[in-house]
């Protein structure tokens, strides 16, 4: 449905709001007559904040990581262990995973899993920049990939490149969720956790 | 397991409908073109989510509108009361609930409710190609086992990014690496599957072969057996056999782009009297063997399930003989809840207690007198 807007400014608010994911034009269109009628000041500091993550915004020199500065805090961080690095496909995940307060290593953003549909092949995740990392202070690297098949492919090859470098790799448990009932696991998840038990 | 009422709206030629249904057979009469299939194709999409006419969701609309609806109640597989919703709109998709409460995976509906169609349909199972016959195992299993349906899913997704890998190679060669990490699932998952398909066969062939001879009165003897993309040993090695096979596809599959050995190119070789039923037989015969074939599926998911599925016959009176239409209906009593459709009365007779009949024309079900 095409809509006619009598301001052209307004028109392309709309269309660029609708860009975003999950928005169709219908929200785009609410929300930009939620931008138009709210206060300028209001206004200007969502554009401020949007230009200023594009321009402060940058990836962490040794783990890929979202930052500010040439090396991210938790890089930085002398408190960490260095022995240990948990790779993960997004930014988000390292937000995750920071946020169980239970891990004290250090990080690796892939920025992607491998998926030939997607177009996205070794080259196209910081896998080499990994395996640059490895060096004698290094004993573990935890794979915290997606519990998907594009995850787990990618977990293999990480695996492959890693292993033969006589480092210990070693994947997240995929089970049962914590205050579950085993009775409403589903059945997917039961057999995936019973193939990956573990002695007592 | 039953289904004690049946509500639609928008669903096919149904404006809206709702139907109390009997819980032993329910017969629907009407001409061609007034909707009774569409009735067995509403309640068999209530247990699998999908279309027995192999319809894509939104050809289920009815015209004009831009949803559909399908609701019913009745009691489970595990003897439960439950109400199953699945709603379809365009563009969102479609929708289940069971109970209220929105399902995440198509494969927490599956085996609450399970149904068996036999239709006109079925001559493709022994005419059509090998998609057609590993459909028919895929649903028969998946309905007994939600696990083997993700494992199924997961696979086909493993193929189409192998697929790409090999043509991402060929453009670009001496990029392997990329390539070699889709063998590792495509064997696992693949392998899994094959076992389970293997097992079920077993199962389905004993059935199929003492229920063919039945209907067509010991004359005929028919044989399913598994034909897999590649021979292996025993159960324990398919892995091995499967690497193996793909070592030896390697060059083709590099020609071809293609993922070309595993259990999405397995076959069900169907043989009457010895020789292939697909290259020899009539159409009778194709028929009769495609409806063997069908109830011994719902024998195995009675069997599996612990209650018998609905049992949905569409049209069957064309195509078969009399003598053996006759024998198939004596043999329906002994299945649990069925549902009929036809066009002509008579073709019924009265072969058991417990029957309701309706008439269905232009889109409305009525009681029939």
């Amino acid at each position: 449905m095409v809509r006619k807007y009598s301001s052209e400014a307004l028109a392309i608010l709309v269309d660029e709001l609708s860009r975003l994911p999950n928005i169709g034009r219908v929200t785009a269109q609410r929300l930009a007559f939620h931008i138009l009628k709210g206060p300028a000041e209001r206004a200007f500091s969502l554009s401020d904040a949007i230009r200023a993550v594009k321009e402060k915004v940058r990836y962490c020199d040794v783990c890929w990581n979202i930052t500010e500065s040439e090396t991210c805090e938790i890089c930085h961080d002398a408190r960490r262990r260095p022995e240990t690095i948990c790779v993960v496909e997004e930014p988000r995940d390292v937000i995750t995973l920071e946020s169980t307060g239970e891990y004290r290593g250090l990080y690796h953003v892939l920025h992607g899993a491998l998926s030939p549909l997607d177009n996205i092949t070794p080259d196209d995740i910081r896998a080499r920049e990994l395996v640059d990392r490895m060096s004698d202070s290094v004993e573990e690297v935890i794979i915290a990939t997606n519990p998907n098949i594009e995850g787990e492919a990618t977990a293999l090859y990480l695996s492959r490149l890693i292993k033969p470098l006589g480092v210990r790799v070693t994947r997240l448990a995929r089970g049962l969720p914590m205050g579950g009932d085993l009775e409403y696991a589903d059945e997917v998840t039961l057999a995936r956790a019973l193939e990956g038990r573990t002695e007592l | 397991m039953h289904l004690q009422g049946l509500s639609l709206s928008h669903f096919r030629n149904y404006a809206s409908l709702s139907l109390a249904c009997d819980l032993q057979t329910n017969v629907f009469i009407g001409s061609n073109g007034q909707g009774k299939t569409n009735l067995l194709e509403a309640v068999y999409y209530l247990c699998v989510a999908r279309s027995c006419r192999e319809a894509q969701d939104r050809d289920l609309v009815r015209m004009g509108a831009d949803h559909f609806l399908i609701q019913g109640q009745g009691r489970s597989a595990e003897g439960r009361e439950v109400e199953v919703q699945i709603r379809y709109a365009r563009p969102a998709g479609k929708k289940v609930f069971v109970n209220e409460s929105p399902q995440r995976n198509l494969s927490d509906l599956y085996g609450i409710l399970a149904a068996v169609v036999i239709s006109p349909d079925d001559r493709r199972l022994v005419q059509g190609s090998p998609g057609s016959r590993r459909r028919f195992l895929d649903i028969a299993i998946s309905q007994s086992n939600a696990a083997y349906l993700s494992a199924l899913q997961e696979y086909r997704r493993v193929v189409r990014q192998r697929n790409e890998a090999l043509r991402a190679h060929q453009e670009r060669p001496g990029k392997m690496e990329g390539l070699e990490v889709w063998n590792a699932p495509l064997v696992a998952l693949g392998s899994r599957i094959m076992r389970k398909r293997v097992e079920v066969v077993e199962d389905l062939k004993e059935e199929a072969s003492r229920i063919h001879a039945a209907v067509s009165d010991d004359s005929e003897c028919l044989e399913i057996a598994y034909a897999p993309s590649f021979e292996y040993e025993t159960l324990a090695d398919i892995e091995q056999a499967f690497e193996e096979a793909l070592d030896r596809a390697a060059p083709r599959e590099r020609a071809r782009c293609m993922t070309e050995v595993g259990p999405h190119r397995d076959d069900l070789a169907i043989r009457m009297n010895g020789v292939s039923l697909q290259a020899f037989g009539s159409q009778g015969q194709h028929k009769t063997a495609a409806t063997a074939l069908k109830l011994a599926e719902a024998r195995f998911l009675w069997h599996r399930l612990q209650a018998p599925p609905l049992l949905l016959l569409d049209d069957i009176f064309a195509e078969i003989d009399a003598a053996r239409t006759g024998r198939l209906m004596e043999m329906v009593p002994a299945y649990g809840q069925t549902f009929i459709t036809t066009a002509k009365e008579s073709d019924i007779g009265d072969y058991r207690r417990g029957i309701t009949r309706f008439r269905v024309h232009g889109g409305a079900v009525t009681p029939y007198d």
